[in-house]
């Protein structure tokens, strides 16, 4: 029973969904450009995750079937199962692997590496047309003395178009240094290798996990009697399933780990193309990154500075209106006084008319010029 | 496969469907126009300008029921349009029919040039700056200041720092506690973040680039927003006003502004891998923030289902800050849906409001 079901489904799940697939590419296709950008862009992922979610469902399928037919009654299902989850993950996890780059082929390596070089070359720059990739007849680099000579090699060629034709001797420090940061870079570019299949190995384990959870839900399903009957259910449950998986898997301390290391593995490599672009960029008289950071931290710097000065200056000019104002309200009170007196003496002095200042007059306090320049 | 009974006539029935729709959207889409899809419809000016950061005064749209201006603080993950999506999901036009004058702070795109902004810059200057404005302009002493995730935890700070500027502060689910323990709501993020190496990450991208930030929280559901989203939005391309809502809502998440370099590290290393903000150890320059110094009402509204901030994390305010008048209140929603939902868009302004209203 088990195999005719799965059969039907199977064959009804690659006609339905290759017809469903066939019809979205066909749309993208005719999608016109009066559109915005962006929606032909989400068109794309959405092609892009139905053949997913395709893909996954013919997997599922595959996987669930065989071993559905082998439980002969639901007695048969605790052990059969456990066996069941061992075998997919070896299965998925040695996919994985397959599909990496094997760490001990020094060629397949360096090649992969100098891959990441050819945006310079791109750039009308042969930088690195000195280091030979395998596939070019040069011998992969897994020894010091090689990297020296195809470091010096480079180097020769760097100065002729830099230097050569100005000075008499190449930079051996630079040269030094070059061949220095190209064995640092291939080190972490190795290890960013290997960081990130350790990362995808738990992923795939992790994926194998969803299958096996996946045909534990439908095999439930069906002893509860409330069977999937339409795409979209299989779709909603697929996806509960998946998500509940990965975050159980998310929270582990391994997880968190291998994420981190694979992190900080990917930022070293980045780190050591960075510098290796910079000797290139001082060699042609370019400004580098660092130097531009240097110069945003001290506009940074300076424009803290003015801004101080600014609110200093905003600071002093509200004191100078606030003095201004008192002495402005000062003056108003003093020429109260005074008018106030002038009323006081007045009416003393009114009888014969003479009205005499009250207040002496100020002393002279501008000093005579010592000279008779002025 | 007893667990799976798929009829032949009812698969065909849902491919042909899927048909149509895929036909309708494909029509829908072809014809729609920019301006459909346009995020923060809400009219505003800028008053104010500082560096790449903005500060938008939106237009009243009823005669002024309350006095004292509202500062809405947005994080600096994404873009703030998001509390003015459409004019029918939005936070601020809500606000203003209830007779709130809003303001909100626009931080910009940071470029490579803004890598050295700290979070000193951030809180007191731009913050601070952006007060100032607003009280000079309303002649007031104080204002309201609303912060949402990351931007609650900036207006926090600064209250911490000026409250003599501050009359009510409001926080929508922010993070308070950074080690709580993952749970089935959420967590992860935390969890992550917390041995990560902060410095290796800056020094080595300068800025924090918005697409890995995008792409980190991507991964906290990877399958339902990753690939199921795109799966179901089939079920969309024939209803158009769905079809527009689900295009803006694309249009906004990745849409994200790189984090300055120097802002990222301090606001990493301090809250989310050292837990400093619920230890009263956070500095802002040379300036240390004690939570117990918020002696002013606050009110914190958090998001039952949010797997970004967990509720947790959130309500670890209570037992940290000064005040005496504090006030919780939650919807069943996730992160987003604090704005997006029609339900919360009805109750969340009115409880705004009406908090505003009883201490003024």
């Amino acid at each position: 029973m088990f195999e005719d079901a799965s059969r039907q489904w199977q064959s009804l799940l690659e006609t339905g969904w290759s017809q469903w697939q066939q019809q979205l590419t066909q749309a993208m296709q005719g999608f016109g450009q009066k559109e915005p950008s962006w929606a032909a862009g989400v068109l794309k992922q959405a092609e892009s995750a139905q053949r997913v979610w395709l893909s996954a469902m013919q997997t599922f399928a595959n996987q669930a079937t065989d071993f559905l037919e082998r439980v002969k009654s639901p007695k048969d299902f605790p052990v059969a199962f456990a066996g069941y989850q061992e075998a997919l993950s070896k299965q998925f996890t040695d996919a994985a692997s397959k599909l990496h780059v094997n760490l001990k082929d020094h060629n397949a390596l360096w090649e992969d590496f100098l891959s990441h070089y050819k945006a310079f070359q791109g750039m009308g720059n042969d930088f690195f047309e000195s280091y030979k990739a395998p596939s070019q007849g040069f011998t992969a680099p897994n020894n010091p003395e090689e990297w020296m000579q195809s470091g010096i090699r480079f180097m020769q060629h760097l100065f002729d178009q830099a230097g050569g034709k100005t000075f008499d001797a190449p930079g051996l420090g630079m040269m030094r240094n070059y061949t220095h940061l190209v064995g640092q870079s291939m080190k972490a570019f190795r290890e960013e290798k290997e960081a990130e299949q350790v990362y995808q190995k738990l992923v795939a384990k992790t994926w194998a996990s969803v299958v096996a959870q996946m045909t534990k839900t439908v095999w439930e399903r069906g002893q509860e009697g409330k069977p999937i009957t339409s795409l979209r259910e299989l779709s909603r449950v697929w996806a509960g399933v998946t998500d509940e998986v990965f975050m159980d898997v998310f929270k582990t301390d391994e997880y968190v780990q291998k994420q981190l290391n694979y992190l900080n593995a990917s930022f070293c490599f980045r780190q050591t193309k960075r510098a290796l672009n910079e000797v290139l960029l001082e060699a042609y008289d370019l400004p580098t990154l660092t130097q531009v950071d240097d110069l945003i931290e001290r506009v940074y710097t300076l424009r803290k500075v003015v801004r101080a000065a600014e609110r200093g200056r905003a600071t002093a000019e509200k004191e100078v209106q606030l003095l201004k104002k008192q002495v402005s309200e000062q003056a108003e009170a003093l020429a109260g006084i005074q008018a106030q007196l002038r009323l006081i003496q007045f009416q003393e002095t009114g009888a014969n008319g003479q009205v005499e200042p009250m207040v002496p007059p100020k002393k002279r306090t501008t000093r005579k010029p010592k000279s008779g320049l002025s | 496969m007893m667990g799976i009974q798929l009829d032949p006539a009812t698969v065909m029935n849902e491919v042909n469907e899927v048909r149509q729709k895929i036909n309708l959207g494909i029509g829908y889409l072809g014809n729609m126009k920019e301006s459909e899809i346009k995020i923060g419809p809400t009219p505003y000016e800028t008053v104010f300008q500082i560096d790449k950061v903005r500060l938008f005064k939106y237009a009243p749209t009823v005669s002024g029921k309350t006095t004292t201006p509202l500062l809405i603080s947005y994080a600096l993950v994404n873009r703030p349009t998001m509390v003015d999506l459409q004019e029918d999901r939005s936070l601020v036009k809500n606000l203003l029919d209830l007779g709130v004058t809003v303001y909100m702070i626009d931080w910009g795109y940071p470029s490579r040039a803004d890598r050295c902004l700290t979070l000193e810059d951030y809180i007191n200057g731009y913050i601070d700056a952006c007060v100032d404005h607003i009280r000079d302009s309303h002649d007031l002493e104080k204002i309201n200041l609303l912060g949402i995730c990351q931007g609650g935890v900036m207006a926090t700070c600064y209250t911490a720092l000026h409250q003599d500027k501050i009359a009510n502060l409001i926080t929508m689910v922010m993070p308070v506690d950074f080690h709580i323990e993952p749970d089935e709501i959420g967590g992860l993020l935390n969890c992550w973040m917390k041995d990560a190496n902060v410095d290796l990450m800056v020094d080595t991208l300068g800025n924090m680039p918005g697409d890995v930030m995008n792409f980190g929280y991507l991964l906290l559901k990877p399958y339902a927003l990753g690939v199921q989203k795109y799966v179901e939005m089939v079920d969309v391309l024939d209803k158009p006003k769905a079809l527009t809502n689900f295009m803006r809502m694309e249009k906004w998440i990745f849409d994200s502004p790189d984090q300055a370099g120097e802002a990222f590290r301090s606001f990493n290393k301090q809250f989310y891998v050292e837990n400093k903000f619920i230890k009263g150890e956070v500095m802002i320059g040379e300036e240390r923030v004690d939570l117990k110094n918020i002696t002013i009402p606050v009110l914190n509204i958090y998001a039952e289902q949010d797997h970004l901030v967990p509720p947790k994390s959130t309500l670890a305010l209570g037992k940290h800050i000064g005040s005496k008048d504090y006030t919780v209140q939650s919807f069943p929603v996730g992160h987003i849906g604090m704005y997006v939902s029609g339900k919360v868009q009805q109750s969340l302004p009115p409880t705004i409001v009406n908090w505003l209203k009883e201490r003024t």
